[in-house]
Formats: C-alpha cells, structure tokens, sequence
C-alpha cells in the first residue's frame, strides 16, 4: 500500500469512515485482472456487478480501498482499463 | 484394454480431473460472467482462476486466453479470423484437416495458399517457408508436432521468420501441450491453437486459443457474452469476442486440474517418461522382418510412433490388436496431406500414441501381439 493510500487509512479509521471505490470493467475476466493486480500490491479487492448507476450495459467492478491515483497507476500497469469509477462507502 | 491412442485424446484421466468434473456439475452451476449472484460469481471466479492458470503456463495475459470447443474450432477461429479478401495461407505439409479444410474453404473464396515441406533438417524446413512467402501472405499456419509420425517442425524459427517478415504465426498445438514447455512469447506464436483433452489430460470438448495480443481476429460467431449488453455489435476484446453462449464449465474445471496434473510430473519427465516407451517400442518392432517405421534420421520426434506391417492394411492391424486389447488408430488420422508427404497413401499406417499412465510392461506385451501377426 503506497503512503498516501496509508495515510488516508488511517484518516479514515480515525472518523470511522471507510471509503472505498469502485472501478467498472467491460468483462469478468478483466476486472479479474484489476482484482489480482491490487491484492498483489496489498490492497483489498472484491468483484461484484456492476452498479446501474455506473455503467450501461452489462459488466463487472471491482470494490477496492485503493485511492485513485493509486489504482490508476496499478491498472496502467497491468494493462486494464476501467470504464467508470465512482466513491463508495 | 490399453490405451495408445493418447494422441487422438487421452484416456484414462488422472482422477483429479474426474473429482473435478464431477465438482463442476455439483458445486459450479452457474453461468459465468452472467449475473452477480453468489452461484455465477463463483463460477465465474473458477473460469478466471483457469484462464489466468493457463496463461501463465503458456506465458500469456489472461484475457487473451479463450475457450474453445476444440483444438479445430480455435484453429478455425484463427485462420478464418485473420484472412482478409485475397489473403494467401502458407501451411506445412503435415497439416491436419483441422487447417486443411479451413484454408482450402478460404482458397474457395479467392485467398490461396501454398504448401511448405517439412524436412528432418530444419534449416531447410525454414528456407522452404520463406521461398513461399508473397506480398500477399497473410498468415503461416504450422504444426508444432504432426500428429501422424510426432515429427516436430521448427516452429520458434518459423515464428521467428514470420515475425520479421510482419506474418501472422498460428501455431497448431494439438500434439505439443503438455509435452513440451511452449511459451508464446519465446517461440514467436501469434496464436498458439491447442488441444486441452490430449496432453494437458482435461475432458473432451476443451480446447484453447491463446493470442499474444499483437492481432485482432473477426469473430465466427456473435452473440451473448455478458458485457457491454446494450450495444447491438460484438465486443471487439478478448476473450469476449470469441466466447459468445455459455462456456464449457466442465471442461474448463477438468482443464485445471489438469493443467496441475502436468505440472505436478513435470513437462520434461512426462516427455522423457513417453519417448523411452518410443524408444522401447522402435527397438522390438526393429527386430521383426516386415514392420515398417516412419521415421527420419536427423528429425526431432513427440512420443509418437507410426508403423505398417507388411501385407496387412493399417486398419486391419489396429482391427486385430483392437481383439487383444490395445486400442491403436489406423487409416489417415484426419491428415491426408501428412500421409501424402510420407508416402503411406492410400492406405495410412498404425499410430503409437503413449500417455503417462503407460508402462514398458504394456509396450513389451503390444510389441510381443503385433509378433505374433506377423508369424502366423
């Protein structure tokens, strides 16, 4: 987990608010890919539906407490590209 | 009865593969990538889990692993899925029907191909596809290992070539999975069309095109995928693009644990474990008078041995053995171009095909049956 990603942790620990993202993917298989790309740099990462709010069409997303500018240096790296992304909590 | 016709498919499977399809249908009975219940998300998660297996066991990106039915509807995936109009095919001639049929169909509509010979020296195997090779050549399609005799081709070289000349490389892995350590990136494949029900020893019905991404192939089929739904034309990613309807569940649960079979021997011993029966089953026949063998000196060979007797029809020897209780594949194996290169038309010759389940005890007694055929 990257520094600034820690220190909004905690922040957010300290206000007993836990705020996640969720990023959208056309497929299962590469949401999958986003999913193991931010386990394998420490982060926690689920998969579920994509949200209707956040996507037309049918796909999935991943849940993840990885900031933004983390998550995007993470996907580039792995070579995924989201669809949409949006704050949830 | 004894099984050597592993090269068709193998049989038996290791019993993980069995606990595996039998999980498939009792534990995994959702529709992938279909909904966000728990039943399909935990299908879905054993599909992923599977593809991202097989890629990194073919050093391939997940999402550029598609299931197939077979090792021909991938081979037919990749062939019809680059041409273009006027496209011209170079094929060896060791060619399956599997890439016979699909370019010579194309060949029907105005594309062309030409076939290269494949020889024991592969300096001269390399040369003959490059003399081949015209403005208009869209694509080499290679076996890696012919099915018929298991003489393998140069294809990291053929790759390599293609590469140089801006050539799509499809490579037909039906035989080589499984057998020998093949990594897309290494050997310069662009599509490597493969067989999961032979060496990788998952059920039948399973097979894999694996891309390195450098292409896009047109779809055969459209349809349902689970993404992008709204839109009426078909995903233009892998693997969605050519995976619409539901996938084979089951193949795809017996190919992991398949692919964990293979690995957990160990590519090389499974290949080494296969050539010494070879090597035992050259070496009996060679002391009989009337066997025939087809193999070259100085050519590389898969486990695979292909003999005649004379003055018996192929499938009238593998009829014979089929009474004693080995189960041998006669006639063309699908490959009439293969039979025509090495001169067993019209007739074909009697495949040896091994699998690690196999023992020198086996080969000893099928040697000692097809003896005594040929006394009496």
């Amino acid at each position: 987990m990257c520094s600034v990603c820690e220190r909004r942790r905690r922040s957010s620990e300290r206000k007993f608010i836990m705020k996640n993202y969720i990023a959208a993917f056309a497929s299962y298989t590469i949401a999958g890919k986003a999913k193991n790309a931010l386990e394998i740099n420490g982060y926690e990462a689920r998969l579920i539906r994509t949200p209707k709010t956040l996507s037309a069409g049918c796909g999935y997303s991943v849940v993840t407490n990885a900031g933004p500018e983390c998550f995007t240096k993470i996907f580039d790296e792995a070579g995924v590209k989201y669809r949409a992304v949006s704050e949830s909590r | 009865m004894v099984n050597f016709d592993n090269a068709a498919t193998t049989f038996p499977k290791p019993d993980s593969v069995r606990q595996a399809v039998a999980a498939a249908i009792t534990e995994y009975g959702g529709n992938p990538g279909r909904g966000g219940h728990d039943i399909s998300l935990k299908t879905s998660e054993m599909v992923y889990e599977t593809r991202k297996k097989t890629a990194e066991y073919f050093g391939a990106e997940p999402e550029n692993v598609v299931f197939t039915l077979n090792c021909t509807h991938a081979l037919n995936c990749a062939i019809k899925g680059i041409a273009e109009t006027g496209s011209h095919f170079i094929i060896s001639g060791y060619e399956h029907n599997s890439v016979l049929r699909p370019v010579s169909a194309l060949s029907e509509k105005g594309a062309g191909f030409s076939v290269a010979a494949v020889s024991p020296d592969d300096n001269v195997t390399v040369r003959s596809v490059e003399r081949l090779i015209t403005p208009k050549t869209r694509a080499v399609v290679f076996t890696m290992g012919s099915n018929v005799t298991g003489q393998l081709t140069p294809y990291a070289r053929i790759g390599e070539l293609c590469r140089r000349k801006n050539i799509c490389f499809i490579a037909d892995g039906a035989q080589i999975c499984g057998i020998r350590d093949i990594n897309i990136k290494r050997d310069n494949i662009n599509f490597l069309c493969a067989a999961a029900h032979k060496g990788l020893y998952a059920a039948a019905g399973t097979g894999l095109l694996i891309s390195d991404g450098k292409y896009k192939l047109n779809p055969l089929i459209e349809g349902g995928t689970g993404s992008l739904s709204r839109e009426a034309s078909q995903p233009d990613f892998l693997p969605d693009s050519h995976e619409s309807g539901t996938v084979n569940t089951v193949g795809i649960m017996s190919l992991s644990a398949g692919l964990d079979f293979v690995k957990s021997i160990g590519t090389d011993n499974i290949y080494r474990h296969e050539t010494r029966l070879c090597g035992l089953f050259i070496s009996l026949l060679s002391r009989m008078r009337g066997v025939m063998i087809y193999r070259k000196n100085g050519a590389r060979y898969l486990p695979i041995v292909l003999f005649n007797v004379r003055g018996m029809s192929s499938e009238e020897l593998a009829a014979k053995l089929n009474e004693k209780g080995f189960a041998l594949r006669g006639g063309l194996h699908c490959s009439p171009l293969a039979h025509r290169s090495i001169g067993t038309l019209p007739d074909g010759a009697v495949r040896f095909a091994p699998s690690v389940f196999n023992t020198e005890k086996d080969v000893y007694a099928l040697a000692a049956a097809v003896g005594g055929f040929i006394r009496g």
